[in-house]
């Protein structure tokens, strides 16, 4: 993939491709992202809603001009719904029409279960590509342990089985990328299979850049008033803490309001951008005066 | 053998071997690093794969190859650098403009303290609210104060040498206890199909597995449904020395209550927060009781309920969800702000499906709860029992109305 993307042999090159994409990695993210590409092992990339971790796999994706399949995991996914289910009603019909023909039970068995009565879901998707594909699992926390467990033999061979079909395996390995907001504990055996990065809240000098690549329009003295504020938040012991998505949020409604900068009014006005909780509301009100203070 | 492309900093000749034994010295320390060979060579391919005259970029890939999870993220820089380079301080990628009150990625932990509200919420409440609570404490005095005035001489100390055990008598009733505890949850059903001989959806794929055995024709068709839903349980226990003589069985049942159900979470608090769940579930039968070892200031020393409760909140939020339950052992016996206990109590009674609280001293005669922690509580608790016996704890959550 190197010999394609010259720059992407370096950390330095990826954090400049990157960069052209609007994606702002800091040296941590761009080291594993070299790793994926080179070791060919998932990341799996923890942290606070909010803070890029899907947009990246979004962002390599485009990067490496490759297809982004991507699993949202959910309390109940299970195998049907991720890897693959068998086309039943056209199994039907093909029994019903082919029951006069004469073919023994063992020709009609292989006939209902090749291929062609297959639906591919995104992770047999995955593996079945041409070009290896950029592999979204997201929110894996909010899947069941039983189907952690069924990942570990994808994640692991890059193969999965299907018992009427056999083992089949990728022809090229995806770079996958895990996510995960710790809602529960991941297992060792599968963090064991993954690189490992935590993603925080970005500081406040990225939370700029961030704000300014995204948004061109904005002046540099605002940007930095909206990162001064949400850091300041994000301190706070909200229920919901704002992320860098708030952050544009509320950037792009400052500048949609043509507000050059800020001040408690439009502090109370718009508010509503980035706290998404009464009680959150409640305790940003009453702080609103040293907020305001914070940013004049 | 040293080679002329290892960096200079290696200490023990060639790469190889220093990545042996950095993963020696990884296991070596208190975090449970699972680093073996295949991290090894993963770490090898790392390493040929970044620049390795840059100490940063080893730093971050062998960190993003050894590290498994956010604890072990948290202490590895420190490893790292006491093992290669043991007479430098660590070499933290400062930012060239600090983050002006953010928890931004970089920032330091006296930053951290200095500029966090919430911090500073609970610094400037301490020493007000711990004679507050000296005062609110001592009218409700009986036989049962004399914890709490043991408490109230080491507030801020944990007993850091003191090792904790699990005991193993009574395993067996608590046991028994905990299958009860869970088998009594009535949550609703799962997102998730089983196959069942009667259920609400048809089963297309055993139907048509079936159908083979008659010629095709359906006769016997299969059917799915939503299993019942399996309760999750975050228990926090009050390791301070006020609950001394209770704790023990309390964590016992902990214990017990995770060998029962994978859906568990530990917590061990006194002037500190600690997640012990790691700790318990590397036993996973009565014969290995998990060790423990000290807890810090999270066993033995003085009781910030409402401080610790918010670090739960807010360090492991992710974890009360609406069908957690989250049961409170502790006996109150509060030094902390009662003003952050209530808001701590707020946040987790509205994430939760129930908030159980179990005192102890419930069962003392002439126990009032009129301290200024249990008034705070109270409001917010779905079911505040004594529940010092097998039995009572088996029944906590019987007929239990989840609000979720």
């Amino acid at each position: 993939m190197s010999q394609t993307h010259p720059q992407l042999g370096s950390v330095e090159g990826i954090q400049a491709v990157l960069r052209e994409r609007n994606y702002i990695a800091d040296l941590p993210m761009a080291t594993a992202l070299r790793l994926v590409m080179a070791l060919h092992k998932p990341l799996l990339v923890e942290g606070p809603a909010g803070v890029g971790k899907t947009q990246v796999a979004k962002t390599l994706a485009d990067v490496l001009d490759t297809r982004l399949i991507r699993l949202q995991c959910y309390e109940g996914l299970d195998t049907a719904q991720a890897l693959y289910e068998w086309n039943y009603p056209k199994q039907m019909l093909h029994i019903r029409l082919t029951e006069n023909v004469g073919e023994s039970v063992a020709q009609r068995e292989a006939e209902i279960f090749s291929e062609g009565y297959l639906l591919r879901r995104p992770l047999l998707e995955a593996i079945s590509q041409d070009a290896p594909p950029v592999l979204l699992i997201d929110e894996i926390d909010r899947a069941d342990e039983e189907f952690e467990a069924f990942l570990l033999e994808l994640l692991a061979e890059f193969q999965v089985t299907i018992p009427e079909l056999g083992t089949l395996t990728a022809r090229h390995r995806p770079y996958v990328i895990l996510t995960s907001n710790r809602s529960r504990e991941l297992s060792d055996a599968l963090r064991r299979r993954c690189l490992y990065l935590w993603q925080n809240y970005p500081a406040f000098d990225k939370e700029v850049e961030i704000i300014r690549v995204k948004l061109p329009g904005i002046n540099q003295r605002l940007a930095e008033k909206v990162a001064t504020v949400m850091a300041h938040l994000r301190e706070l012991p909200l229920s919901k803490a704002p992320g860098v998505a708030e952050s544009l949020d509320w950037a792009q409604a400052l500048v949609s309001l043509h507000k050059e900068s800020l001040d408690l009014p439009i502090l109370e006005q718009t508010w509503g951008v980035i706290l998404k909780d009464r009680d959150d509301l409640a305790l940003v009100e009453a702080q609103k005066h040293r907020i305001a203070e914070l940013v004049a | 053998m040293s080679t002329s492309k290892d960096p200079p900093w290696f200490p023990h000749g060639s790469l190889l071997e220093n990545l042996i034994a950095f993963s020696q010295h990884l296991r070596r320390s208190g975090q449970k690093f699972s680093v073996g060979p295949q991290e090894v060579q993963d770490g090898l391919l790392a390493l040929g794969a970044i620049h390795l005259g840059s100490i940063q970029e080893v730093r971050l890939a062998l960190k993003l190859v050894m590290c498994s999870n956010l604890e072990q993220e948290r202490v590895f820089d420190d490893l790292f650098f006491q093992f290669f380079l043991p007479s430098r301080k660590r070499l933290e990628a400062r930012p060239s403009r600090s983050s002006p009150g953010g928890l931004g990625e970089t920032a330091g932990k006296s930053q951290h303290t200095q500029n966090n509200p919430s911090e500073a919420i609970l610094d400037a409440h301490s020493p007000r609210m711990q004679g507050q609570a000296r005062q609110s404490d001592d009218q409700n005095t009986d036989n049962w104060a004399a914890p709490l005035l043991r408490a109230m001489f080491s507030r801020t100390a944990g007993s850091e040498t003191l090792e904790v055990e699990i005991p193993q008598q009574g395993l067996d009733e608590m046991l028994r206890a905990a299958t009860q505890l869970v088998n009594q949850v009535r949550l609703g059903r799962s997102r998730r199909w089983d196959t069942t001989s009667k259920g609400s959806r048809f089963h297309f794929r055993r139907t048509l597995r079936k159908a083979l055995h008659t010629g095709g024709d359906p006769i016997y068709p299969a059917w799915q449904h939503h299993p019942k839903r399996q309760p999750r349980f975050v228990f926090v226990l009050d390791g301070s020395r006020s609950m001394q003589g209770y704790s023990d069985r309390l964590l016992q049942f902990a214990f017990a209550l995770r060998l029962r159900c994978n859906r568990v979470e530990v917590f061990s608090f006194s002037t500190a927060l600690e997640r012990i769940t790691r700790q318990l579930e590397k036993a996973r039968s009565l014969a290995e009781r998990p060790e423990l070892g000290q807890l810090g200031q999270a066993w033995g020393g003085g009781t910030k309920i409402g401080e610790n409760l918010l670090r739960l909140e807010q360090k492991f939020g992710g974890l009360i969800r609406s069908d957690t339950i989250v049961i409170m052992a502790s006996d109150g016996l509060d030094t902390g702000a009662p003003d952050v206990l209530d808001y701590a109590l707020r946040q987790v009674y509205l994430r939760c499906a129930a908030l159980i609280w179990l005192n102890p001293l419930l069962s003392t005669q002439g126990y009032d709860p009129k301290a200024n922690c249990m008034k705070t509580a109270l409001p917010y608790l779905d079911r505040f029992c004594a529940a010092s016996t097998p039995e009572e704890l088996g029944r906590l959550t019987h007929q239990l109305r989840l609000r979720k």
